[in-house]
């Protein structure tokens, strides 16, 4: 099997940056889309394993991203994580939005997100 | 042989027969005395009276009866001149103090027998004792003088009316200068000329009940003068009988200026009152223990849409319909809960009017009962204020608390995330490795301070979300624990999980649940000493689970331990080994474990250890945000 193909929705270059350097060495092919128009495209494009995906994000907010996915037929089988600093509820809409898991980033060192993400894989 | 008497003979004996029954029967005490004032005889009522018997007192000389005790220079001067001159005399008054009998008061009646020009055989003297009826006469009058002194003295009115005619029969003085007639012009008066003419049909009426002497009248009604003029007079009524006769007596008292007083201390009242309940900005309204307005001020009539006239009078609950915020269905009856229970009650967070136009503003305050002298509430007062600008302010400072809380954080989660993957993936000096270590300690210090002020501003808009998933408490703590672990070695603190069921599966948010936990086991192991434990224990109880932390550090002062949930409230001593601590962890642990449905408490001793206590649901409900 071919390395497994992510897409990492993130407008905080910093964290973008961090997050593809951390899943490339992990071994992921990453793709980095920097806003939420970007990232649909290149989910519709790519067909990626798995989107990591932002909630606050500029010209398209996670929510409709997430929503436009699954709504397409091209886009709605590929699995969702939410990776956002936002929780509680925004959470709660996500999942409701059919994303498949979520991860508040500030709760969690980078190592710990790349283990959830070889999890999800893994599973 | 019988000697026959003559005609003339005859006659005398008759009339001596007769003038002796007349002295044997007369009541009052008679002595009949020869011409020379010796008694001929005296009668029994003489005898009583005087307190002499007949022995002691026929035959001799008047005045030398009781021992001379009848020598009264008026009465020789008045026996003297009767037999000389005069024929009689009537009810001459003497006043003599007896020896025995003590001072008398006697009408004298005398009579010679024959009338001039004859010399006198007989005199007959009558003695009426009128001792007695002077002293009652002298009391009569001097009872009826001093009635009369009262009367007239009296500053009230006093009124007597025939029952019958409905005329004056008395009046004193002061009813004369309360209605400006003279005591002659009011005895041709009635009940109908010093009323108020609107008043005269009731006047009438109650006269007429109170001639039956059924009725005893008390009431302030309005009076006409003389001149026409009108006054208040409080007038009570009642019947007597004077010598058989019926008789309406009226006392007046002039309310005048007392009516005017009243009203004038009224009007400031009055005036005051408004002026206040004016100048308040607030909504003002009072009721009174039926719940029935009886205060309502123009701020309470602005936030309810009804005006004063509208609300006084009405039960409060048609008037001020409080909606709750969030459900919008009908709010606490705090005001009832106020009448009933005696205290003040607080409007509950979040209620809103609405108002009568049907638009609905937000309100907040209270009701505060009031008390009569006994204790008994007999109202209460509500004061409530519109607070859409505090809403707004609020909603604003926690939207921007909450922004930038975010946009702090990502940066944070940057930097945090660098200086992990330099420290792994870098080759890179001791030196080095332990700024960067320092950095993240401090990094992950700002990043908890963030965080706190995101949790709080999240709690106090009461919009913390709770999402309560399934759970098993023991595995979950294990994990918490494995992750402080570094920690409490570095500390030299042994931190142990000992006491636990087997398996603990709840219903909760486990963040929110982290929370908590995170900031009772941090503080456990930051505040106590090297070589000190923390342990750790979660137990059922029925419904609930019991989380403790219990720590040998340095305790809470007992003088602090009332503040130690509120924020920023910390130890002394936590702030001498922990300056740089923010005060809001344990205040965070509250509003968490509350809004979890549970709550939260400790035992401490200062310098022996802390115990905390959290005690929540096993299934707590779920909450959107």
């Amino acid at each position: 099997m071919n390395n497994p193909k992510i897409v990492v929705i993130e407008d905080d270059d910093v964290l973008s940056k961090v997050v593809c350097d951390a899943l490339s060495e992990a071994g992921f092919e990453v793709l980095q889309a920097l806003d939420g128009e970007k990232g649909l495209e290149m989910v519709a494009l790519q067909k990626p394993d798995l989107v990591l995906l932002d909630l606050l994000l500029p010209k398209k907010d996670g929510f409709e991203v997430l929503e436009e996915l699954k709504k397409s037929s091209i886009t709605h089988d590929i699995p969702v994580i939410i990776l956002s600093m936002l929780s509680g509820d925004n959470i709660k809409k996500g999942l409701g939005l059919g994303a498949s898991d979520y991860i508040v980033k500030s709760q969690h060192v980078m190592d710990e997100i790349v283990e959830k993400v070889k999890d999800f894989f893994n599973k | 042989m019988r000697k026959l008497k003559t005609l003339k003979q005859l006659k005398m004996e008759e009339a001596l027969e007769y003038a002796e029954g007349v002295v044997k029967t007369v009541r009052d005490p008679l002595i009949v005395l020869g011409a020379d004032l010796r008694v001929i005889s005296a009668n029994k009522s003489f005898y009583r009276t005087f307190r002499v018997n007949a022995k002691e007192t026929e035959g001799r000389f008047i005045y030398n009866l009781g021992n001379r005790q009848w020598n009264i220079p008026k009465l020789r001067q008045l026996l003297n001149n009767i037999i000389k001159k005069n024929n009689h005399f009537d009810n001459f008054k003497i006043e003599h103090d007896f020896e025995t009998i003590g001072p008398k008061i006697m009408l004298l009646n005398a009579r010679r027998i024959p009338r001039l020009p004859e010399k006198p055989r007989i005199l007959l003297l009558a003695i009426e004792d009128v001792t007695e009826r002077r002293k009652i006469e002298d009391a009569l009058k001097a009872s009826e003088e001093s009635f009369k002194s009262i009367f007239d003295g009296a500053g009230d009115g006093i009124l007597l009316a025939e029952a019958e005619t409905k005329k004056f029969y008395a009046g004193n003085k002061a009813i004369c200068r309360m209605l400006g007639y003279s005591l002659k012009e009011i005895s041709h008066l009635g009940i109908s000329d010093i009323c108020f003419k609107k008043a005269i049909p009731y006047a009438v009426e109650q006269f007429k009940e109170l001639a039956k002497g059924k009725l005893n009248l008390s009431i302030n009604m309005p009076m006409k003068r003389k001149n026409g003029s009108v006054f208040y007079a409080d007038v009570s009524a009642t019947s007597v009988k004077i010598a058989g006769k019926l008789y309406v007596m009226g006392f007046l008292r002039d309310t005048t200026e007392h009516r005017e007083l009243q009203q004038a201390l009224e009007n400031i009242r009055e005036a005051k009152e408004k002026t206040i309940l004016a100048a308040i900005g607030d909504g003002v309204m009072a009721c009174d223990n039926n719940g029935k307005i009886i205060v309502f001020n123009h701020v309470a009539s602005e936030l309810t849409g009804f005006s004063s006239n509208e609300a006084i009078g009405r039960h409060y609950s048609q008037v001020l319909s409080l909606i709750r915020e969030d459900t919008d269905k009908p709010g606490k009856d705090f005001i009832g809960q106020a009448l009933r229970e005696g205290k003040t009650i607080l409007m509950a967070n979040h209620t809103m009017i609405a108002k009568k136009d049907g638009t609905k503003i937000p309100v907040a305050d209270s009701a505060a009962p009031f008390f009569d002298s006994k204790g008994k509430i007999f109202g209460c007062v509500v004061v409530f204020r519109d607070v859409t600008k505090e809403r707004e302010v609020e909603k604003m400072k926690n939207e921007f608390i909450s922004f930038a809380s975010h946009q702090l954080r990502s940066p944070l989660v940057g930097i945090q995330w660098v200086i992990e993957r330099i420290l792994k993936k870098e080759k890179l000096t001791i030196g080095l490795q332990g700024y960067l270590q320092d950095i993240r300690v401090s990094v992950q210090r700002l990043s908890d301070l963030v965080n706190d002020l995101l949790n709080i501003s999240r709690f106090e808009r009461g919009k913390s979300a709770i999402l309560p998933k399934q759970v098993d408490l023991v595995p979950f703590i294990e994990n918490y624990i494995v992750e402080c672990t570094p920690l409490s070695i570095k500390k030299g603190v042994a931190l142990t999980f000992e006491e636990h069921p087997e398996a603990l599966n709840v219903v909760t948010d486990s963040n929110i649940l982290r929370n908590v936990m995170q900031s009772l086991v941090s503080n456990a192991l930051e505040y106590t000493h090297q070589g000190g434990s923390v342990k750790v224990s979660l137990e059922k109880k029925d419904g609930h689970f019991l989380f403790t932390v219990q720590d040998t550090g340095i305790g809470i002062p007992k003088k602090e331990q009332s503040v130690i949930f509120e924020k920023f409230g910390r130890g002394s001593n936590a702030k001498l080994i922990k300056p740089s601590g923010s005060g809001l962890g344990l205040y965070l642990a509250k509003q968490a474990a509350e809004v979890l449905g549970g709550k939260i408490w400790f035992e401490s001793q200062e310098n022996k250890g802390t115990i905390f206590y959290v005690k929540l649901p096993l299934k707590s409900k779920s909450k959107n945000e």
